[in-house]
C-alpha cells in the first residue's frame, strides 16, 4: 500500500481515529506520519491534518527486523561487559548493561528514533556531572590533547559500525579492549 | 480540584553502571545492588518498610498491587526489593525492570509536587550511586522506551461517562498522537476496573522533564473536560438517577458481591456524586475501591479465602460503608 501523502513510500503507519462514530482512516509511510506531527494541540480535534498517528504499535521494531540482510554477519558482535549478543537482541527493545548502548550504538539509535521524540536526552543530568557547559570545555581541553591509539581505533570503530562493516568493528573492538587492558596493567 | 483526577504519580528509572539490567543479574550481583541502595538510602530516610518480593506471602504482595504500591510485574520478581517510605508517598523498588525506581505518589492533581518529591530522592540518591549516564541518551535503561529522562508520569483518573458512551478506545488512539497513553488500572496490560485508567506519558527521550509533564497535563485536562462535559449533559437524564440510586442499593443491602460487580456499583455512585446527583456524601469511594479487592480482603482476615468466602465480607464491608 502507498502512502495517501506522498503516494511514493511504503504505508506502514496506519492511522484511524473514530469519533462519535466518525471513522477517518489514514494510512501514510513513517516519514508523512513523522511531518505531520505539530505537537500537542487538541486531541479532539477532527482535523487529520495534525496527526502524528499511534505510532507506538505500528512503527516500534525490535532489533531483528532492523537488522535486515546483516543479520548474519552482525551476529558475531557482541558486549563485551555483559555478554549480550545480536542475536540476543533481535526480539526485543531490552538491552543487557549500561554498556550495550555503546557496543550497538547505531541500531539503538535508529529504534530510539522510531519509539521515541528524538535521539538527544534534553532533561536532567546527574549533578556530580557538573553543568553540561564545563562538561564541554573539559570536553575542549580533552580535545587538544594528541590522539592516543586507543582513541584512534575507537574513531574508526565507530566508523565501521556506520559502514556496517561489522567484521572490521569486531576485529578494532578485539585490538581496542587489549590496548585497554594493557594500559590497565601499566597503571 | 478535579473530582475525576485520583492521583499522581512520578517514577524515575535509574541503573547502576558497574552491573548488567536486572533481567541479567546473578543472584549474588542482586543482593549487592540491594545492599548498596539500602546504605544509601539510610542518610536519606529515617523510616522506611523494606519488603523482599522473595520472602513475603502473596497476600501481601497482591495487596501492595492493589494498593498501587508495586507493578504486578514487580510482584513476580524473587529479587525485587521495596523501599517504602513511612507516610507512603515515596519509595523506592530494586531489581524490578531496572535497577532503581523512584516513585512517588500524591492523591489528587498534584503531579509537580510528586515530581519534587521523587527528583529530590534522585538528587540524593545520585550523590552516593554511580547512576549510568551518557551525554547522548541521558539516563540508560532495560528498555529503551524508558530511555533519556527515565521519567513516567500518570494520572490515575474516574472516566465513566467516556466509558458508558464507548470513547476512551477512540480517546486512546488521540492521546496516542501526542505521545501519551491511556492504560487500565494497574498498569501496562491491566483491564479498566471501575472505570480507573491511568493516563501517562509513552516519551521519554528528546523532551525535557517539565515539558512532558506539562503536556501530560495539558491532555488530561482535556480528556477531564470532555468527561466533565458529558456528565454535565446527562445530569438531568432520570436514567442515570436511576442507575445510581440502584447501585447504592445493591451495595447496602447485598449479601455477597464480586469485586468486578462492586466496582461497576461504586463507579456508578461516584459519578453520582461528582455530577451532582447524590449529595452530601464526601468522595472516599476510590479508597472504598481499594479496600474491596481481593488481596486487601484477605489481608484484613488475615487468611486467604476462597471467592466465596471473599464475596460475603466484600458485601458485609460494603454494607457497612453504605
Amino acid at each position: 500500500m502507498l502512502c495517501q501523502k506522498c503516494n511514493h513510500n511504503n504505508a506502514s503507519v496506519h492511522y484511524e481515529q473514530n469519533i462519535n462514530g466518525k471513522v477517518t482512516k489514514l494510512d501514510l509511510c513513517p516519514e508523512c506520519a513523522k511531518e505531520m506531527n505539530l505537537g500537542i494541540g487538541n486531541i479532539f480535534d477532527t482535523n487529520i491534518s495534525n496527526a502524528f498517528g499511534n505510532m507506538f504499535d505500528d512503527v516500534f521494531e525490535s532489533f531483528g527486523s532492523l537488522l535486515g540482510s546483516h543479520a548474519g554477519t552482525l551476529a558475531s558482535l557482541s558486549c563485551n561487559s555483559c555478554g549480550t549478543s545480536l542475536n540476543d537482541l533481535s526480539n526485543t527493545s531490552f538491552l543487557g548493561c549500561p554498556d550495550c548502548y555503546d557496543v550497538f550504538d547505531s541500531l539503538v539509535e535508529k529504534n530510539l528514533e522510531r519509539c521515541q521524540r528524538g535521539t538527544r536526552h534534553l532533561g536532567k543530568r546527574p549533578n556530580r556531572l557538573g553543568s553540561p557547559k564545563a562538561e564541554e570545555s573539559k570536553k575542549a581541553k580533552k580535545e587538544k590533547k594528541p590522539l592516543s591509539e586507543a582513541d584512534s581505533l575507537r574513531a574508526e570503530l565507530k566508523a565501521a559500525v556506520k559502514a556496517e562493516n561489522y567484521e572490521k568493528a569486531a576485529e578494532l573492538r578485539d585490538k581496542i579492549k587489549a590496548l585497554e587492558n594493557k594500559e590497565d596493567g601499566d597503571k | 480540584m478535579k473530582k475525576e483526577i485520583i492521583s499522581s504519580h512520578i517514577r524515575l528509572a535509574r541503573n547502576l553502571k558497574e552491573y548488567p539490567f536486572p533481567k541479567s543479574l546473578n543472584r549474588a550481583q542482586a543482593a549487592e545492588i540491594n545492599e548498596k541502595v539500602k546504605t544509601a538510602l539510610a542518610p536519606i530516610i529515617q523510616s522506611y518498610t523494606q519488603a523482599d518480593m522473595g520472602n513475603i506471602d502473596e497476600i501481601t504482595k497482591l495487596s501492595l498491587v492493589e494498593n498501587h504500591i508495586i507493578s504486578p510485574e514487580a510482584a513476580k520478581k524473587r529479587d525485587c526489593s521495596l523501599f517504602l517510605s513511612a507516610d507512603g508517598k515515596s519509595e523506592i523498588l530494586v531489581n524490578e525492570e531496572d535497577h532503581i525506581r523512584i516513585q512517588a505518589v500524591l492523591p489528587g492533581d498534584n503531579i509537580e509536587e510528586a515530581f519534587e518529591l521523587a527528583n529530590r530522592f534522585d538528587d540524593l540518591l545520585d550523590e552516593r550511586l554511580n547512576f549510568a549516564f551518557s551525554e547522548k541518551y541521558g539516563y540508560l535503561t532495560a528498555c529503551l522506551t524508558n530511555t533519556g529522562t527515565g521519567l513516567r508520569a500518570s494520572y490515575m483518573v474516574h472516566l465513566p461517562m467516556l466509558e458508558k458512551t464507548k470513547q476512551i478506545k477512540a480517546l486512546q488512539n488521540q492521546v496516542g498522537r501526542f505521545g501519551m497513553v491511556i492504560r487500565g488500572i494497574y498498569g501496562e496490560g491491566s483491564d479498566p476496573l471501575g472505570s480507573l485508567y491511568q493516563i501517562s506519558n509513552q516519551i521519554t527521550l528528546g523532551k525535557s522533564e517539565e515539558e512532558i509533564i506539562k503536556d501530560l497535563k495539558d491532555i488530561v485536562n482535556q480528556v477531564i473536560n470532555e468527561e466533565e462535559e458529558l456528565q454535565k449533559k446527562i445530569k438531568d437524564n432520570s436514567g442515570l438517577t436511576d442507575m445510581v440510586y440502584r447501585s447504592l442499593g445493591i451495595l447496602k443491602y447485598c449479601k455477597k458481591i464480586s469485586s468486578q460487580e462492586a466496582m461497576n456499583h461504586l463507579s456508578n455512585i461516584k459519578l453520582g456524586i461528582s455530577s451532582g446527583i447524590i449529595k452530601d456524601r464526601e468522595d472516599n469511594i476510590y479508597n472504598i475501591m481499594v479496600d474491596i479487592q481481593p488481596g486487601n480482603i484477605c489481608k484484613r482476615a488475615g487468611d486467604i479465602m476462597e471467592s466465596e468466602k471473599r464475596d460475603a465480607l466484600r458485601a458485609e464491608y460494603l454494607n457497612n460503608k453504605f
